[in-house]
């Protein structure tokens, strides 16, 4: 009876996080936040740019896009269950995104190979219409956003494994 | 405030402001085609 008491006792106390776990889950909780944060940014900005500013997106774009989308709702529902095992699965499209993205900036620059180049018909991947407020321009940004995107994920998978 | 309000709140804000945004983007020439058209 004892026993069972004791166990019961040390199971609830395993099961009670302590202080620096909670500070572990805090920061993973954060890391995770910032990460939503710039795809939820980034899919909007798209969807304005695409929607209602009318730009056609190129074919570059179109790859780019399906690998931000699902980002930005699989780490939302990350961010509101705290749940950092989602590394496994936004990580992955945040390194092909980046991989696409800059690709993408190399056609855009002219350091690729015009037949590297897959928008062959539509919108051109390399034209100048490829900017944002005032000629920043698209594929780098996308860049920075799944790099950060990656960065960030890959803090939450040390977090975990530490 | 809960992380979970905070996710919620964001959403709403994000599509709150992008839904302002668009329709200050479409709607921005509106007053003058009303005049216009008076």
């Amino acid at each position: 009876m004892n026993k069972t008491r004791t166990k019961r006792r040390q199971g609830a106390v395993a099961a009670s996080p302590s202080a620096g776990a909670v500070l572990e889950n805090e920061e993973i909780w954060k890391l995770l936040f910032a990460a939503w944060l710039i795809a939820l940014g980034s899919t909007l900005s798209v969807l304005f740019i695409g929607e209602i500013m009318g730009q056609t997106p190129c074919v570059l774009c179109w790859y780019q896009r399906a690998f931000m989308f699902p980002l930005t709702v699989i780490l939302g529902i990350a961010c509101f269950r705290t749940d950092g095992a989602v590394w496994r699965y936004g990580m992955p499209l945040a390194v092909i995104g980046a991989a696409i993205a800059i690709w993408h900036t190399l056609v855009f620059t002219g350091v690729a190979p015009t037949a590297l180049e897959p928008c062959g018909q539509g919108p051109s991947c390399s034209s100048e219409n490829m900017t944002i407020l005032g000629g920043l321009p698209l594929p780098p940004l996308a860049v920075g956003a799944f790099g950060t995107i990656a960065v960030l994920l890959h803090l939450v998978r040390k977090r975990i494994n530490s | 405030m809960t992380r979970r309000t905070l996710v919620v709140l964001t959403v709403v804000i994000a599509l709150s402001v992008f839904a302002a945004a668009g329709m200050w983007f479409t709607g921005k020439d509106m007053p003058t085609k009303r005049r216009d058209r008076s």
